[in-house]
């Protein structure tokens, strides 16, 4: 018989390349794991400034006719401009696919953390809002490792909560958001 | 453009314990691949079927960045255009596959003032289910805390 865990562990490795945009899952010790906490991740500059198909597709998608995000009068009047829907503030953080030149790329800490795990699913999000995102502002951030937890058992398997904290800033240096987010760091064998 | 009347909610005009209706939302796979897209969240869980299934998930599911704009779409919805959300924390208990309709119901736990600012903090459950609507499963909770205005002294 063909051994289940083998054989779901070679589809994940397969997609390998497809996860590299948010960095590569690092196989390790919990004890090398557990020294990573407190470790901040370089300030990354998002390249390109809010735009707003970006806000149009996201609403789009939710079906959310709030007029802070369509009609420029009325959030003109409201928040002195269009806004950034608040969800998508963590999407405009993320790491792009592609680019003509190697830049360093930002590193999703919650994987470069080396743990017994070689999958991963986001559980916990807690996002405090400072003050707007405009159009046109340009975002950067930078993550900063909270806290490792033992090794729990959920019922996708056994793993590991991580929580990182993003601090986010405008091109003025304002904070505009902090996410606290946990990642669930699991392997895929023994339910 | 086509008109739309908002319903503009003041805080004066929320009492606690107050329900915040249920909104739906189908999950079909082209709003799947659509959330890939708005977020460009391109992690494979997301569009490989074969991949969420490794993870032990039925088909590819949504990620953490719809569940957020869902919960922001429903208070906006309730509150009003003018509702600042100041806080949102949600908890992913299960993932919500393609083929899934997600609703969202809520209620004021509290109302308060603090620093000049009035608040009110809910409570959202996220449920989901396949075909039968009564038999449905809870995915997420959301606890939010949002700002909204006072109406004009007259």
């Amino acid at each position: 018989m063909l051994d289940v865990t083998e054989e779901k562990k070679k589809i994940l490795k397969k997609y390998e390349e497809d996860v590299k945009f948010l960095g590569s899952i690092k196989v390790g010790t919990y004890e090398e794991a557990k020294k990573w906490v407190g470790k901040k991740g370089e300030t990354y500059f998002v390249e390109e400034p809010v735009d707003i198909s970006r806000i149009r597709f996201y609403c789009e998608m939710l079906e959310d006719d709030n007029p802070s995000y369509w009609d420029e009068s009325y959030a003109k009047k409201q928040w002195g401009g269009l806004i950034c829907p608040p969800g998508l503030m963590l999407s405009l953080t993320l790491p792009p696919i592609w680019r003509p030149k190697e830049k360093s790329k930002p590193k999703f800490l919650a994987l470069e953390i080396p743990l017994p795990a070689e999958t991963f699913i986001n559980v916990e999000t807690e996002t405090e809002f400072f003050q707007p995102v405009y159009i046109g502002d340009y975002l950067n951030y930078q993550d900063e490792i909270i806290e490792i937890t033992e090794e729990k058992k959920t019922h996708l398997g056994l793993g590991y909560f991580i929580t990182i904290l993003r601090t986010i800033r405008n091109h003025k240096g304002e904070i505009v958001a902090k996410i606290k987010n946990v990642t669930f760091r699991f392997r895929v064998e023994e339910k | 453009m086509r008109k739309i009347n908002y319903r503009f909610r003041y805080w004066e005009d929320v009492k606690e314990n107050e329900i915040i209706p249920e909104v739906k939302l189908p999950i079909t796979y082209r709003r799947v691949i659509q959330s890939v897209a708005a977020t460009r969240d391109f992690f494979p869980a997301f569009f490989s079927p074969e991949y969420a299934q490794a993870q032990g998930i039925e088909n590819i599911y949504l990620n953490t960045m719809v569940f957020e704009g869902f919960v922001d779409k429903v208070i906006t919805s309730w509150g009003g255009p003018h509702t600042w959300i100041r806080k949102r924390k949600i908890r992913m208990l299960r993932p919500v596959p393609a083929g899934s309709t997600l609703t969202c119901t809520g209620k004021v736990v509290k109302k308060y003032v603090i620093n000049e600012e009035f608040c009110l903090d809910l409570e959202l459950i996220l449920q989901k289910f396949k075909e039968d609507p009564s038999k449905t499963e809870k995915v997420c909770m959301a606890w939010v805390t949002i700002i909204l205005p006072k109406k004009k002294p007259t």
